[in-house]
């Protein structure tokens, strides 16, 4: 949970910091509304990365968080961290 | 030899138009004339001259044969005279024909047609036939000639074999024609005599025999005509032969096992009688028991487990569909926009609504997959009558306790549909079949399709799965708490998805408890289906690992104090597995505020089955978890890895294990 230089914008709306982590540690936050979809974070954090939404999953402690679901809905509070997981394959060792 | 593509078009050329001008000119011809074996000819020449003396007495097929021993592979039976040779009387010499019989044999040999692709040689006798050097008798004329002796000659086997069938020869001659060879037989033995008088020899053996076996070679031409007909009968009559067996056997079976059951419930019931009346007797009790528990397996046995996963999916799905609502609208319309300075995206002033409509079309896809789902479930039973289902069931599930000691059970003919339905080729790939509350994953088809034999499996079916074993985990445990205290307490069990090893360990090479600490808060468990309020309450805690490009799966039992490692390919990952048992010290110091050392507690790597391929590994990590959930014995192998994977691809379809 990287700090942050603290909010150039105060928003009066309790503004959730979303940090989105990936599994080789890099780290996108993300300042969101209670009720935003996931959705969204997940279309930015693809785009930021440019890679294929569909190929990342996002994880909260352990749950997957789906498209539709908002952090308020998942119980997130704020600078909560997500994991980006990419996608695990596995046929056997070689 | 092969030829070159110049020489093969002018060789068709010369045909055609040989053809064309009434010559009888054949390839092989035209080859040999080019490179003609001119001293063969004229030394055998005065030697052949004198053989036309008894030559006379040959017919058509005798010449044919008298060809053939060129090669010493092929014998007569090989070398099967064409049909329409075949109809001549073989032992009939051609002097006995009529004129007008002879010009038909003659007439045999000029045209030639396309499909009977006579032998060269036949060609070469009819050239010869029209070459004016030599006057043979009318006879003789459309049949041996000189030439094909001398020329095919040089291809002679030589030695011992060459006087053997001589010897053999000239002893059938002694039988049936002594008036023609017995000027050979009194001729002296030379070496060049008797190679050249060799071809001829074998001619008369092979026409001796064939005077034996026209017949017969005839019959075998025909069969041979007929075989592939022939071959597909004799298959199709084997294997309906073959089906009709495992029919009666089926049936056998099937009536052994109502003999079975019919006698272990009599006694059941005997034993039930035993129990309630008050005269029972509490020696035989106990062996009537046990016999009681073996009619409840095997009844439970020829009974599958259907309704219970036709019922799940609709329930299932129901709680999906009260769970999932819509977000509520909130035009605000402006775009997303990263705030790229401070490295934080601030997704506050962009609209929120803008997948209103998608969210009513993801609303829409989902209840319309979980009807397909239900249906799969449901509408099968109305479509046929309950009672041919049941039946079909019955003998789709049967597993006699002997017949089939080990292994998963047979899929049914419902869950095969389901696997097949859900697996098939074909379909929108993005197409959601079934939505997992507990893990919060949507299968799509493109994800169940690495369930196909020989495709790695990815992480959504492993967590999937893991997820349906987790409610197969609580439902057992409802069950047993619904029906008191009577029964055994079954193993309960908490399932982490592939996930948390990543994050507990691997992804940053160091142990990191903070990672994972919050994953087994009380929310997160009840979320995920673990009616446990802390995970430290299981005896068994069950997790698929993924290596990269290999799954294994790691068991903690904590009602054992041990750590287990399943791997199907013989690995060790003592660093994960130490991770574990450190998680499970510092489990305890955060949830219990206990200190636990588990540093003594063991880590094992039992005998498991063994994956031969590079691609099951998925399967055999959720087998794993599956049979130790059960804490069941591993009798499975390599070869059910295809029947696993059906019954895998079913149970999701279904969202319930079978």
């Amino acid at each position: 949970m990287a700090e942050d230089s603290g909010e150039t914008k105060p928003k009066v709306e309790q503004a959730f910091q979303i940090v989105v982590k990936d599994q080789t540690g890099g780290e996108v936050h993300f300042k969101v509304k209670p009720t935003t979809k996931f959705g969204k974070i997940m279309a930015s954090y693809a785009a930021n990365k440019s890679v294929d939404q569909k190929s990342i999953k996002f994880i909260f402690d352990g749950s997957r968080l789906h498209e539709n679901q908002t952090p308020e809905g998942v119980g997130m509070e704020s600078d909560d961290c997500i994991d980006a997981m990419i996608e695990q394959m596995g046929g056997g060792k070689w | 030899m092969p030829i070159g593509y110049r020489e093969a078009y002018e060789n068709v050329a010369n045909f055609f138009k040989n053809r064309l001008t009434g010559k009888k000119r054949s390839r092989v011809e035209s080859r040999a004339a080019e490179d003609p074996p001119a001293e063969n000819v004229t030394n055998n020449e005065e030697q052949t001259a004198k053989k036309l003396r008894f030559d006379h007495t040959r017919t058509a097929p005798h010449r044919r044969q008298l060809a053939t021993p060129a090669h010493p592979a092929i014998r007569d039976t090989d070398h099967a005279p064409a049909p329409r040779r075949a109809n001549l009387p073989p032992q009939s010499p051609l002097a006995s024909l009529t004129p007008a019989g002879q010009a038909a044999c003659t007439r045999e040999y000029q045209p030639v047609p396309a499909f009977e692709q006579p032998g060269p040689v036949d060609r070469q006798l009819s050239r010869r036939t029209a070459q004016p050097e030599y006057s043979f008798p009318k006879e003789v004329a459309n049949g041996f000639t000189p030439g094909s002796e001398t020329e095919i000659q040089p291809r002679q086997p030589k030695g011992a074999d060459l006087e053997e069938r001589d010897d053999y020869a000239r002893l059938l001659n002694n039988q049936h024609r002594p008036r023609a060879t017995s000027p050979h037989q009194h001729s002296p033995p030379s070496t060049s005599h008797a190679l050249a008088i060799a071809p001829l020899a074998n001619g008369i053996a092979a026409h001796t025999q064939t005077d034996a076996e026209a017949t017969p070679s005839l019959q075998e031409l025909y069969n041979r005509a007929a075989m592939p007909a022939m071959l597909e009968q004799q298959q199709h009559d084997a294997r309906e032969e073959r089906a009709q067996r495992e029919r009666t056997e089926l049936r056998q079976r099937l009536q052994e096992i109502q003999l079975r059951g019919k006698g272990l419930l009599e006694r059941a019931t005997a034993a039930i009688a035993g129990t309630t009346s008050p005269k029972g007797k509490p020696a035989p009790q106990h062996d009537e028991s046990a016999l009681v528990r073996e009619t409840a397996e095997v009844l439970q046995r020829s009974r599958p487990s259907l309704p219970q996963a036709a019922k799940a999916p609709s329930k299932a799905s129901s709680k999906a569909r009260g769970k999932l609502k819509a977000v509520p609208k909130k035009p605000s319309p402006a775009p997303v926009k990263a705030q790229q300075q401070q490295g934080v995206v601030d997704l506050m002033s962009s609209s929120d609504d803008e997948d209103g409509d998608s969210t009513v079309v993801t609303d829409k896809r989902l209840t319309g997959a979980q009807q397909v789902s239900s249906a799969d479930g449901e509408s099968e039973g109305d479509e046929s009558s309950q009672q041919e289902s049941d039946i079909s069931e019955a003998m789709d599930g049967l597993v006699l306790p002997g017949d089939r000691p080990s292994g998963p059970k047979p899929l049914t003919r419902k869950q095969r549909a389901a696997a097949e339905r859900a697996l098939s080729k074909g379909g929108n790939p993005d197409e959601v079949l079934v939505h997992h509350q507990g893990t919060n994953i949507e299968i799509t088809r493109k994800m169940i399709s690495c369930l196909l034999p020989r495709i790695w499996l990815n992480d959504e079916i492993m967590n999937v799965y893991v997820g349906l074993l987790q409610d197969r985990d609580s439902a057992r445990r409802k069950r047993s708490t619904s029906n008191g205290t009577n029964g055994a307490r079954p193993t309960h069990c908490h399932f982490f998805s592939s996930f948390f090893v990543n994050k507990l360990y691997k992804d940053e090479e160091a142990y990191n408890y903070k990672n994972v600490r919050r994953w087994t808060s009380p929310a997160k468990l009840k979320l995920a289906g673990q009616m446990s309020e802390c995970v430290l309450q299981c005896d068994r805690i069950i997790l698929p690992v993924h290596l990269g490009m290999h799954w294994t799966c790691a068991v903690i039992d904590l009602k054992r104090r041990e750590l287990l490692y399943y791997d199907s390919m013989k690995g060790r990952e003592p660093a994960i597995m130490d991770a574990l048992r450190q998680w499970v010290a510092d489990e305890f110091t955060d949830k219990l505020k206990q200190e636990l050392d588990t540093s003594r507690w063991p880590i094992r790597y039992p005998d498991c089955p063994q994956q031969y391929n590079g691609c099951d590994c998925g399967v055999f990590a959720l087998t794993f978890a599956n049979y130790s959930a059960r804490d069941a014995p591993m009798t499975f192998s390599q070869k059910h890895m295809e029947l696993l994977r059906l019954k895998m691809a079913s149970d999701i379809v279904h969202l319930a294990l079978s």
